[in-house]
């Protein structure tokens, strides 16, 4: 009784192997060992780089923005509380960075599309590189187009932000 | 035999799962960033003010066990049974109480009562204060309102409860926005993957996508809103941004946001929740005659300082939540006697302080003389 068991136990678990070799392979996600950042505890460990990007990408508009996503812009905005002059500089340097970080992701989502069709990846890296390039001209132009009282407010709000920021890594991922 | 099966059974399948995992490699790196901000017009004012429920509920003792000489050996407590009633414009909103209640589980279940349709006001709790805003716009929603406690013993069960007539109030939006920006990665193995599962991945990939979501509650409002799916190899940037409606100063509103990514093939392969508490708040600041820090722009001519003040609040609400040592202030407008401070303050948990950066408050002059105000304080 217990050999036609166990042979009856091999077939079906022969017969779900089978089975799951045929099946549509749905790509599994598997648990992966992740890295996290939490800034609410360690802001010192978000790189000022990831600061400012999360920042710039949060408070800037594409050029077809809505009223609303204007008026929430602004609110963002009052919260560093720039001198009048500083405002209008702020907004062309957060336009211009806008335009250019959705143009690189844009380019990049469309090299990875076609690497994907021949099992490939696009070369993140030189995205990455290209990607802080542009957080670094923001930085600069920030620095340079704006009071130093409207550049250092801006500084100190991000450095505050941080306690708001997470980034979770995978090996491999990149931030 | 039987003392096989078991491991017969999992090298089979454990043999099926290397399999698996030999065909694709996976890494992921998303950032999520929440940040929330005050959406304040100076002068914006509508009809507010607030209930404080005080006291406890009260006890009578009654004599179970009466010894023939008049001395009672077992005393009993029979606790009081009620209602505060609290009436605003005709509309009365009420709360039962009980051995069990407290100042705040009034205080909620008053504010639940008044968050109906048929209600002229829309109330916020914190701890045991209930902050009521009108509806309507302007003074007309300068309600009178009155507070009564009836009591089943006659005792004087939470008989500190107070309310102020409502009164022009700042009041503010508080609008939460939440970012997922990053990518995920996934690399074929053809050299580890067996045949067919490799050709297989290799068709489906490109067609599966990975989509941003942000589900948000802020001041119980919950909102969901999804980004554009892209390629499981691309990288995504997704915002979304949601509004607590009106609240007024020292009304705590809570705020839930959870960035996400959900696979076309596998679900949910990512989230991440952020969730606190946040706070319009406001504070009257005396300016003590005292700049530092001057600059003057080069462009413009106007001269910037930090303008040093201290708090001019009423003494309950001393220290206020948000209590700034200078606000920023310029030679446009002559020195003012005291600041209208208003900020957005933010705290992950109830028994935390509200955390503000000081270039966070919006500071308006006020000239004059000024009576100390009403500040908000909700810090422990």
């Amino acid at each position: 009784m217990i050999r036609y068991a166990i042979t009856a136990l091999i077939l079906f678990v022969l017969a779900l192997g089978t089975w799951a070799q045929e099946s549509p392979p749905q790509h599994q996600h598997q648990h992966l060992n992740m890295t996290v950042v939490d800034g609410a505890k360690n802001p010192e460990l978000i790189p000022d780089s990831t600061a400012y990007r999360l920042w710039l990408v949060t408070v800037s508009l594409p050029a077809n923005a809505s009223d609303t996503d204007r008026a929430i812009q602004e609110a963002h905005l009052k919260k560093v509380h720039l001198p009048s002059a500083d405002h209008q500089q702020l907004l062309n340097v957060l336009t211009d960075f806008k335009s250019q970080y959705l143009d690189l992701i844009a380019r990049y989502n469309e090299a990875a599309k076609n690497a994907l069709l021949h099992g490939g990846q696009a070369d993140q890296a030189a995205f990455q590189i290209q990607r802080e390039a542009l957080v670094a001209n923001a930085r600069a132009a920030i620095n340079v187009r704006l009071t130093q009282r409207g550049a250092s407010n801006i500084d100190a709000h991000i450095q505050d932000q941080k306690k708001r920021m997470k980034i979770h890594t995978t090996a491999g991922g990149q931030q | 035999m039987k003392k096989y099966i078991p491991a017969l059974l999992a090298l089979l399948l454990v043999g099926a799962g290397v399999a698996q995992a030999q065909c694709v490699s996976y890494s992921l790196s998303y950032a999520e960033y929440t940040t929330e901000a005050l959406n304040y017009t100076p002068g914006a004012t509508q009809g507010g003010g607030t209930i404080t429920i005080g006291g406890s509920d009260q006890y009578i003792q009654i004599c179970r066990r009466m010894l023939a000489g008049g001395d009672c050996t077992l005393w009993i407590n029979k606790y009081d049974t009620g209602t505060i009633a609290v009436t605003v414009n005709g509309f009365t909103a009420s709360a039962p109480f009980g051995a069990s209640s407290t100042t705040s589980t009034i205080a909620t279940a008053l504010a639940n009562a008044f968050n109906t349709a048929s209600s002229p006001v829309t109330a916020g709790v914190s701890a045991n204060t209930v902050s009521l805003l009108a509806k309507v716009t302007g003074t007309a929603g300068d309600y009178p309102v009155s507070v009564s406690v009836s009591s089943s013993l006659g005792l004087d069960s939470f008989s500190d409860t107070t309310a102020s007539t409502m009164a022009p109030v700042p009041v503010a939006h508080i609008v939460a926005s939440a970012l997922v920006d990053g990518s995920a990665s996934m690399t074929l193995n053809q050299a580890t993957c067996p045949y067919p599962i490799y050709e297989n991945l290799l068709l489906e990939l490109p067609t599966a996508t990975h989509t941003p979501q942000v589900t948000s509650t802020v001041n119980g409002v919950i909102g969901f809103s999804a980004g554009t799916p892209v390629c499981v190899n691309c990288y995504l940037s997704f915002q979304s941004s949601q509004d607590s409606g009106l609240v007024a100063p020292g009304e705590e509103i809570a705020i839930n946001l959870e960035g996400s990514v959900d696979c076309s093939e596998s679900g949910d392969i990512w989230d991440l929740i952020d969730a606190g508490f946040a706070e319009f708040a406001y504070t009257l600041d005396k300016f003590i005659e005292v700049k530092t820090n001057c600059t003057t722009s080069s462009a413009t001519g106007i001269t910037y300082c930090d303008y040093l003040v201290a708090p001019s609040c009423t003494p309950n609400t001393s220290p206020p939540d948000l209590n700034p040592t200078a606000v920023d202030g310029s030679d446009i407008f002559p020195d003012p006697n005291y600041y209208d401070v208003t900020g957005l303050g933010f705290r992950f948990l109830r028994s935390s302080p509200f955390f503000f950066l000081s270039i966070d408050t919006e500071a308006e002059e006020v000239y004059g003389l000024r009576l100390p105000a009403f500040c908000t304080k909700n810090d422990p």
